[in-house]
């Protein structure tokens, strides 16, 4: 044991490398899987709290009347509803004898009754009230807990919207249903109206609506206000928040009472999995049987198994992406570890001998031999095992979800024992390869040996016939879901490259050696032979070349599949935080003018996502496109700044107007309608506010002058006119035609400029017959402007003659174009707007497209550029300008546009107070980097993310391993270095030459590493699963990042030359003339 | 154990250099030593002397002919069983103090590191390592690091190892080679330590004239084959199987390559003569 350690000592760098190679090897090969599975475990109690509580918990309630009427309201006044405390065993049976105590919370009892209204001006409004167990502990109370019938607790800010503080009533009105008595034989129902009233004991707050104690927010309806839902037309009714109450409060017909029990997310783990699962399904069957095919309320909610089987399809990728990250480093310590046993095997190279000449038996040689890498490699797994739990550990306290279990599992501890075997046999065959060596030949002298050439060419055409066959493999069978394979490619390619690279440098040094020898300098001479004279050219290229290609490889992928990820955020979200809000577009359009001037901050958009192709639209305020809107530039060839510039209209010539009259000199008005439509001239203006206004200035009479005059509303500052129109007194159906002439327009008793010339006005959209035929044609009179008007027919001869159409007369000002201009994705279909029309039909050219504009109405859309995607729709849709659009299309009430506010990032909060205090609600902002950090949390970004810190290991452990290796080699080098100084080449000359040579065996390792990526890059990344993209994502875009490529290559290649610089001192250093003689002296 | 004897019997050793060519380093040597007997061999460098020990200590094995030990053959036995020689029968002192010792080991380690190979029954009868320093008087070396210790100690407590296993035989190449003459005779007057009180039969390779004068019995190998025996001070020819004898260096220049000599018998022995081409006394 002296010798033993004494022996260690001696050789401690070496040892030392060769401890922290192995200990490197199984630091990877035991983190690799623990950290595989607490991802996993961590991807299972991120996907269990993403999900609502309601659809991983148990949850069952059973109605109070169970859906009995009574017959009488004799009967309905004598029944009496059942306590909830009555209801509660038959709520909670479902839950008995099944293992539920173990992976759901404790039960929590509660009673729901949705049938309340209450009214606040001329709107109705839901008012459910609600029973919870603990609730009074779970919300934050002002007041005091309701205790008996009667009691309530109103929502902060309900209460303070509608005055009521603790003390004040509140009345909540049911109704009650009875049968009457029988009419014609048949039970008729009737209602009967009840005010309840409630006294409030105080207010609440939830502090907390993500707890899983509240389960079902749901059942609040809302939680900060009266709430209108943000997206108009969807048909919900507006809601209240609950009122909390106590349980004897529920007296209604129709309240539940139910047991909810949230999933315990610290009691699921991988392991339980099935359990869990087969104790839901056992829930779910026993509810159905206990509601006897009656209402089971939320169990069509329950969705574990969705969630399990998105946790374990994700567990799968990981795995693979696991072993693909962890395989190349293994190899490559293992690799670096058998370079450096067989180079300590060397070293001790005599003392086996002499250990041989003493006559010690085969196996006293063996262990005299094993016994100090087999210490090393013993000294190294509990170390190893450490580090790799260590940092386990750290990493599931710092990045991984709380309470994930972390402990080695079988997987692991099988992947140590694979790693511990492969380093204790790599010892054995660098040590049996010593002690095979005849004594004779050991003790001849310090003679390095050189390795077998068949054994080697064997294994390298295994090598790279197993590479060739499996990138074969790959790209021949184009399956996409070769995850593992693919992302191997790197590994398989570099290996046979680093084969031939081998033999390529080879040929190289000595066609460099021929060329030198009589006409280059001797530092190139003595490069060029050691070159073409080295037996470890391969074991000194690999490990550096294979982590080249993995770190390139990695990053490159990984640089795609985040550069993708952003692309998805940046579609989905649309700038770096995104609100919605229930104002209209064209307030949100005015007041973000208002409050961000410059347009730095604030954007406006409306969007409408229900639909197909050119259904699917978003209008943006695009004089800040660039600035607040997020964009990708592989989207367009074209900048962003670009497309804001074909995009924008000038809005500063369009008219505006001041003053609180407007005064119409209407002339030669000529109309008639078969219907007896009374037209009227209305003008349609947007005002101070941003708030579309419709006036009527007045009604039309036949005659040949006729002066209107109508009060401006919310014109005091500025308003901006948008259209003339004509219409009937009734809006629904309009059979008008003939002519008028506009004359003259004042403000306030003012002439106001209104350009009444023909080439000044276009008809307005949208047209009543099609997207071509206008029913209003304009031209220029002596007296104004006059317009002829054709709705319900058009001229004889000239067209369809639908007089079933209603519609409007609409003309506007010019400065806005008819055709608006349009980004388009490539993923959409879309016809041209050039189709047949009537006599007076607009014609567009063959690029024009039919679009769709706020309200749904078709529209010609002049398409700027192709883009592979937008902000807000994705790969399919149209972007156009939200000014130009309201000018003729605001959507109307119940329209299915959603109003959002895009904000830049960095946009101060003042500014968005600023757009609160102007009274627009916003709702909690959705914000590119929470989604793009819920994107990057997904199992292909996890799994990808580790590739690429493997690869940045495998990197490091190479260069280490590389500078280890040829600082071990400087020894014998040495021995060369010293013949040569003797003989008179100068130190200069040997640091230059050794210099020489490492750069370029280490360069062309280097290149070869890098162009093996790239050549795994072009054959595999298009089948590399990068995630789950939505049917609106757009595609990742797979173009070979060069700036990585070449930034990894150069890099590389400045830590290579360091190595080859220091390397080549110390060699130098080293090879003294006096290095001979204590060569000699052995 | 007593010393062992070595007898050659037509020893050839061909080896192949690295360029592939066959050199014949040995050619027919037929050599006895006995039990106990204290041999050097002399010779010009590449004569085969080296060789020769080696075949001794089989870690070669001769090309033609045989080597015996004690009347055992080891030219033929297995691996194992030669293993079992070096670890109790023959102690090699290899050229070069370091080649014969574990660099990071004390001498007393060292020592026992060389004696680990002998049959645990054999060993209990040596002297332990620190004792056995004490014997050939470095008990003052036993604990200290090999770096600090001269060429001659180092030297001496490489001899100490060698011979810590009781051999019989003791093959020692250029023991003295790089030592000081106070070193070199007191390595010399340990070796005759050895043999006088062990009996050990010892074998010594030596390029100094001086060292061989001091071993009763001196061998010069010239081109393969044994030249001359030097025995108590006096040189001689010896007669090989063939018949053939070298003449000694100081007459050869008398007889250049392809001088024909004509043997006259005299009463007591033979007198070389050459003569030219006609039969002609020169």
């Amino acid at each position: 044991m002296r010798v033993l350690l004494a022996g260690l000592m001696t050789r401690r760098g070496m040892n030392a490398t060769s401890l922290l190679v192995t200990v490197i090897a199984i630091v990877a090969a035991v983190l690799g899987p623990m950290y595989g599975r607490e991802t996993a475990e961590h991807l299972l109690d991120t996907r269990l709290d993403e999900r609502a509580p309601y659809t991983t918990g148990l949850s069952y309630s059973v109605a109070s009347a169970n859906g009995v009427v009574p017959d009488s309201l004799a009967a309905l006044e004598a029944d009496q509803a059942p306590a909830v405390d009555d209801l509660l065993p038959d709520a909670r049976q479902p839950f008995q004898e099944l293992d539920v105590t173990r992976y759901w919370s404790s039960p929590r009892s509660w009673a729901l009754d949705v049938m309340g209204t209450f009214t606040r001006g001329p709107q109705k409004y839901a008012a459910p009230t609600y029973w919870r167990q603990g609730m009074c502990d779970l919300a934050r109370i002002t007041g005091r807990c309701p205790q008996s019938a009667g009691e309530a607790l109103m929502q902060a800010t309900m209460a303070q919207t509608l005055g009521l503080a603790a003390g004040d009533t509140f009345d909540v009105t049911y109704l009650d249903i009875y049968f009457g008595p029988i009419k014609d034989g048949t039970k008729v129902e009737k209602q009967r109206r009840r005010v309840a009233t409630y006294r409030l004991t105080g207010t609440y707050v939830i502090d907390d609506p993500a707890s899983p104690d509240w389960f079902d927010l749901s059942r609040f309806t809302g939680l900060d206000d009266l709430v209108v839902p943000p997206q108009r037309g969807t048909g919900a009714a507006p809601s209240a928040p609950a009122l909390l109450v106590a349980p004897s409060s529920m007296v209604s017909q129709a309240f539940r009472v139910g047991v909810d029990r949230p999933i315990d997310t610290t009691a699921v783990d991988l392991d339980t999995l099935g359990r869990v699962e087969g104790v839901a399904e056992r829930f779910k069957t026993r509810a159905i049987d206990a509601s006897d095919g009656g209402q089971t309320e939320v169990l069509p909610d329950l969705d574990l198994g969705s969630v399990i089987d998105q946790v374990r399809s994700e567990r799968t990728l990981l795995s693979r992406v696991m072993i693909a990250a962890t395989v190349p480093l293994v190899l490559l310590t293992l690799l670096l570890l058998f370079a450096l046993v067989s180079t300590a095997a060397e070293v001790r190279r005599p003392h086996v001998a002499l250990a041989k000449l003493r006559g010690q038996s085969r196996a006293q040689v063996l262990r005299f031999a094993l016994s100090e890498p087999f210490l090393v490699v013993l000294v190294a797994v509990p170390v190893g095992v450490g580090v790799a739990v260590g940092a386990a550990h750290v990493i599931a306290r710092g990045w991984l979800h709380p309470g994930i279990p972390v402990g080695l599992d079988v997987v692991a501890i099988l992947s140590l024992v694979a790693v511990v075997a492969s380093a204790l046999v790599a010892s054995t065959v660098a040590a049996l390869t010593v002690i095979r060596e005849p004594l004779s030949a050991a003790l001849a002298g310090p003679v390095r040996r050189t390795t077998s050439g068949r054994v080697s060419l064997v294994l390298r055409s295994a090598v790279v016939a197993i590479a060739l066959a499996s990138v074969g493999n790959l790209v021949t069978s184009g399956d996409q879901s070769s995850q593992l394979l693919a992302l191997l490619t790197p590994m398989f390619v570099a290996l046979a490259v680093a084969v031939a690279g081998a033999l390529l440098l080879r040929g190289i040094g000595r066609v460099w050696t021929r060329r030198t020898a009589s006409s280059g300098g001797t530092p190139a001479y003595l490069a060029a032979r050691r070159l073409s004279r080295r037996n470890d050219v391969a074991n000194l290229m690999i490990p550096l070349l294979l982590a080249a290609a993995v770190l390139t490889f990695a990053a490159a992928t990984t640089a795609t599949s985040d550069s993708w990820r952003v692309a998805r955020a940046q579609a989905e979200v649309g700038a770096a935080r995104t609100y919605v809000t229930s104002s209209s577009p064209g307030r949100l359009l005015q007041v973000t003018r208002e409050v961000d001037p410059d347009g730095k901050y604030l954007a406006a958009a409306a969007t409408d996502t229900i639909g197909d192709d050119l259904a699917r639209a978003v209008f943006v305020d695009t004089s800040r496109l660039a600035r607040v809107v997020a964009w990708d530039p592989a989207w367009s060839d074209r900048s962003l700044a670009s497309l804001q510039q074909a995009l924008t209209l000038d809005h500063d010539r369009r008219i505006s107007f001041t003053g609180k009259s407007l005064l119409v000199d209407v002339g030669d008005v000529a109309l008639r309608s078969r219907t007896g439509v009374r037209s009227t001239l209305r003008v349609q203006y947007v005002d101070d506010r941003g708030e579309q206004k419709d006036l009527t200035i007045g009604e039309l009479r036949n005659g040949p002058r006729q002066v209107l005059e109508v009060p401006l509303e919310g014109c005091a500052q500025e308003c901006v006119l948008e259209q003339l129109y004509v219409t009937g007194s009734s809006v629904s159906v309009s059979d008008v035609q003939g002519r008028l002439t506009i004359m003259s327009v004042e403000v306030d008793n003012t002439l106001a400029n209104w350009q009444l010339e023909a080439d000044a006005w276009r008809p307005a959209r949208p047209f009543p017959v099609s997207l071509v035929d206008p029913p209003v044609v304009i031209s220029q009179a002596q007296r104004g402007l006059e317009i002829r008007l054709y709705l319900g027919r058009l001229p004889a001869g000239q067209g369809p003659q639908n007089a079933q159409v209603s519609g409007f007369a609409r003309i506007t000002p010019a400065t806005t174009p008819d055709t608006a201009p349009a980004l388009v994705t490539t993923g959409t279909r879309t016809e041209t707007a050039d189709r047949s029309g009537s006599g007076v039909a607009l014609t567009y050219p063959r690029s024009t497209v039919a679009g769709v504009s706020l309200n749904g109405q078709q529209v010609p859309m002049r398409v700027v550029d192709r883009v592979r995607a937008l902000p807000l729709v994705g790969t399919e849709g149209s972007l156009s300008d939200l000014e130009t659009a309201l000018v003729e299309f605001d959507p109307p009430f119940g329209a299915l546009v959603t109003t959002q506010l895009l904000v830049a990032d960095g946009t101060p909060p003042s500014v968005i107070a600023a757009v609160r205090d102007r009274g627009v609600t916003l709702t909690d902002p959705v914000s590119l980097e929470g989604t793009l950090q819920d994107l990057r949390g997904d199992a292909f970004s996890l799994g990808l993310r580790l590739f690429l810190v493997v690869g940045a290991a495998t990197l490091l452990i190479a260069v280490f391993g590389v500078f280890a290796s040829a600082v071990l080699q400087s020894r014998w080098r040495s021995y060369e270095v010293a013949s040569l100084r003797v003989v008179g080449v100068s130190q200069r000359a040997l640091v230059r030459a050794s210099v020489l040579e490492y750069v370029v065996l280490l360069g062309v390792a280097v290149l070869l590493g890098v162009l093996s990526a790239y050549l795994s890059l072009l054959l595999v990344l298009p089948s590399i699963s990068l995630g789950t993209a939505g049917v609106h994502d757009p595609a990742p875009v797979y173009a070979t990042p060069w700036v990585i490529v070449v930034g990894v290559a150069a890099a590389l290649f400045v830590l290579a030359t360091l190595i080859a610089v220091l390397v080549s001192r110390r060699t130098t250093r080293l090879g003294r003339p006096s290095t001979l003689r204590w060569a000699e002296q052995g | 154990m007593t010393g062992v004897a070595v007898r050659c019997v037509n020893v050839v050793q061909i080896y192949t250099t690295a360029g592939g060519h066959d050199v014949v380093a040995l050619r027919g040597v037929n050599l006895d030593i006995r039990p106990g007997e204290q041999v050097a061999l002399l010779g010009p460098s590449g004569s085969g002397k080296s060789t020769l020990l080696s075949l001794f200590g089989g870690v070669l094995r001769p090309s033609a002919g045989k080597v015996l030990l004690d009347g055992r053959d080891i030219s033929r036995i297995k691996e194992s069983e030669l293993g079992r020689l070096r670890s109790g029968t023959v102690a090699s002192l290899l050229q070069g103090a370091g080649r014969n010792l574990l660099p990071y080991a004390s001498p007393e380690d060292n020592v026992e590191f060389a004696r680990k190979a002998v049959a645990p029954a054999v060993r209990r009868r040596l002297p332990e390592p620190r004792r056995l320093l004490d014997q050939l008087g470095m008990g003052e070396l036993a604990g200290r690091p090999l770096q600090t210790m001269s060429g001659g100690e180092r030297q001496r407590v490489a001899f100490a190892s060698a011979v810590s296993s009781g051999a019989g035989l003791l093959l020692a190449d250029e023991p003295t080679s790089q030592l000081s003459h106070d070193d070199r005779d007191a390595m010399l007057e340990l070796i005759h330590v050895v043999n006088a009180e062990l009996g050990t039969t010892v074998v010594l390779v030596t390029h100094d004239p001086e060292v061989a004068a001091k071993m009763p019995r001196s061998i010069t190998i010239r081109n393969g084959r044994i030249g001359s025996e030097g025995r108590h001070g006096f040189d001689f020819g010896v007669v090989d199987q063939d018949g053939a004898v070298h003449i000694p260096d100081d007459l050869a220049a008398r007889f250049p390559a392809g001088t024909l000599v004509q043997f006259e018998e005299t009463g007591d022995g033979v007198v070389l003569r050459p003569i030219d081409e006609q039969g002609e006394r020169t």
